[in-house]
């Protein structure tokens, strides 16, 4: 059932087993996945079905250390969360990604891959992908296509999987209204958490509409589920008696924060006979290519990577790379600036001024291609769909932000509509990202060159990594799941080791971000949760 | 003071010829057009190499350096370069010491041909 806040009274409370606050990926797969188990759930969504200026501003705060992506437009506030923009890369994350190394200090996480797996084989079908397997050699033989012949010592292909991508909200919509057990509230600001017994539990969650009426939500347990900023900021201003926020003893709420970023300032130049297989090139191999029954919204895409081994023996942070073919004919770039200028503004809901401008170099890049005998591109302008017709591929390199507890989340003096502390960004890094991703291109390099595949032009300034604004578009890590309380604010249950009632959901939880895209484990975290609820309601 | 490289010029030399595998011996063999372009490519990158390393800037000395490799077995002495580290990094560019050599006698002999010493 689904219920607009702004029905209900002034001073409604809203009683339930389990609120669940936020409903994107994480919320409504944990919700989704005790539907029918009796447990009474109010999912609690901050937006409504559809974006709205008045949601989304919500999103406003500072960003104060190196350059991060728009925190108003790189989220999204309405049912489905940021899923309503996700562009569908998932891959489990791997045993590396786990383990603690010289590099990574704080970074072991109390669990790992095996322990996650039957999680992500479940994920992977909320998720709508392929068959659980991302081996090379299954999908070689799967599909008749080939890897890049690179030295495996040197150079790693690894798959990725495209989700189609599975909008959370629209897909699981229906499911929600007709479950007995799950309520949807939408319009549901919850402004704060009322700590109670000495802030070791949970007593209320405090709620505003945008019709600033305010109702309240009980509950035996809750779960936090907003996002990597919004899970601290939401802890931190929930202030109660302690200044410092609830579960935030030991000062460790909103720290941590890695957002997982981009550098394409080298490239290679690959030999006059080659090409890139067609696993490198989007669009990803679709399903039918790839022995998949149609209908299947299953794609493929590989990317470049070092072996754990040497990534191990080099201590370097983890990184993939993509190739993204340079092609002067298309001005690709000035008209996906142009197309990254247009959403800016569409998504900030001003700039009417701007449009034409842009709108027209965008227009001229598109006529462009049709002289090019190309078939046009799809709506969202992905030009790096075509192969190089120089064959100059810009190698985009994805780039773990490695723990550090001076990257963080903290408030803002500024106040939201409801007085609320906005929240302020402070990205920081280690150094050591900056060594990896010179010394990836190093090796890169070496195995284009060995293989006589392509010569690299390695440009990176010396921040290259600070450099690049745009990234940290996956904001991770900020209320970190360690078995050591002086390390994390949640055990591995994603139970927070202060509050006895209060859980966490989301890329928060992680202790490392990794170098994949988060989703697949989000969802793979929340099934885990919700098997970890139902059995405690069960015993209850 | 080196020429800068472009990605253009780096795009005409190696591009247009296969890698620098063949860029010495190619020189006299490929059209008029193409021979002027790849050469202008070729010098620019071993300019850049000679800045970097001006002991080797003595046409005699790096001929006899590169002494026993040809258009057989240029290729071989490339990727060797590869697997075993020896790898100069020029204007941004790695390139095999091979290659940046073969560049750099192109860029001292005015004819751009290696068997006019």
């Amino acid at each position: 059932m689904f219920i607009d806040c702004h029905a209900l009274p002034d001073g409604h409370r809203i009683e339930a087993d389990l609120v669940v606050i936020g409903a994107g990926p994480a919320g409504i797969t944990l919700a989704r996945e005790l539907n029918g188990s009796g447990i009474r759930i109010a999912l609690l969504e901050a937006g409504g079905m559809q974006p709205t200026q008045e949601s989304q501003q919500l999103y406003d705060g500072d960003i104060i250390g190196w350059p991060a992506a728009d925190l108003r437009i790189v989220r999204l506030r309405y049912f489905g969360g940021t899923s309503n923009h996700w562009v569908g890369f998932c891959r489990p994350y791997e045993r590396i990604d786990f383990e603690a190394r010289r590099v990574t200090p704080h970074g072991d996480w109390p669990i790992d891959n095996d322990e996650l797996d039957p999680y992500y084989e479940r994920a992977q079908a909320i998720c709508q992908l392929g068959p659980y397997n991302y081996g090379l050699d299954y999908w070689e033989r799967q599909s008749g296509l080939s890897r890049m012949p690179f030295d495996e010592t040197l150079v790693e292909t690894k798959l990725v999987q495209y989700s189609n991508p599975t909008r959370f909200g629209p897909v699981y919509e229906t499911e929600l209204e007709e479950s007995d057990n799950i309520t949807v509230y939408l319009n549901a600001n919850v402004l704060e958490l009322e700590p109670e017994n000495g802030g070791t539990r949970v007593g209320r969650a405090l709620i505003a509409t945008y019709r600033d009426t305010v109702i309240d939500a009980v509950a035996d347990t809750f779960v936090v589920a907003c996002g990597g900023l919004e899970n601290p900021r939401l802890l931190l201003n929930s202030r109660g008696r302690t200044a410092g926020g609830l579960a935030n003893g030991n000062d460790l709420v909103g720290r941590f924060f890695s957002g997982g970023y981009v550098v394409d300032t080298s490239s290679v130049l690959l030999g006059r006979d080659v090409q890139p297989p067609p696993l490198y090139m989007l669009p990803a191999v679709p399903a039918e290519k790839l022995g998949i029954p149609d209908p299947s919204p299953l794609r493929l895409r590989a990317f470049l990577c070092l072996p754990e081994d040497l990534t191990r023996e080099e201590d370097l942070c983890n990184m993939n790379c993509e190739l993204y073919p340079i092609n002067p004919w298309s001005d690709s770039g000035t008209a996906r600036e142009s197309w990254n200028l247009l959403t800016e503004h569409i998504a900030r809901f001003r700039g009417a001024e701007y449009v034409p401008k842009h709108l027209r170099r965008v227009l001229q890049d598109l006529s462009r291609l049709r002289g090019h005998d190309k078939p046009l591109p799809t709506p969202d302008l992905d030009l790096a769909r075509y192969p190089s017709n120089t064959g100059v591929y810009s190698l985009h390199s994805y780039v773990e932000q490695l723990p550090n507890p001076h990257s963080r989340v903290t408030l803002s003096r500024d106040r939201d509509r409801f007085g609320k502390n906005k929240l302020s960004l402070d990205v920081q890094f280690t150094g050591a990202e900056n060594r990896s991703i010179r010394r990836f291109m190093e090796i890169f390099a070496r195995a284009f060159g060995q293989e006589d595949i392509g010569r690299v032009r390695i440009d990176l300034p010396h921040d290259a990594v600070q450099l690049r604004g745009g990234g940290a578009t996956h904001h991770q890590c900020t209320t970190r799941m360690h078995d050591d309380p002086r390390y994390g604010v949640v055990d591995r249950n994603c139970r927070s080791h202060e509050v006895e009632n209060l859980y966490l959901g989301g890329c928060s939880v992680f202790t490392r971000a990794g170098v994949w895209n988060p989703t697949l484990t989000i969802v793979a975290l929340s099934v885990r949760m919700a098997e970890h609820l139902r059995e405690y309601f069960n015993g209850r | 003071m080196a020429d800068k490289l472009s990605r253009r010029d780096f795009v005409a030399l190696l591009g247009a010829t296969g890698f620098a595998a063949t860029t010495s011996v190619s020189l006299g063999q490929t059209g008029p057009a193409d021979v002027t372009i790849d050469r202008q490519a070729a010098e620019a990158i071993g300019n850049a190499y000679l800045a970097l390393r001006p002991t080797e800037k003595n046409f005699l000395r790096l001929n006899l350096a590169m002494a026993g490799i040809g258009p057989h077995n240029v290729n071989d002495a490339v990727r060797r370069d590869f697997a075993t580290g020896r790898i100069v990094h020029v204007d941004g560019w790695a390139l095999s010491r091979t290659e940046a050599r073969l560049c750099a006698l192109i860029a001292m002999d005015g004819s751009g041909r290696l068997g006019a010493t």
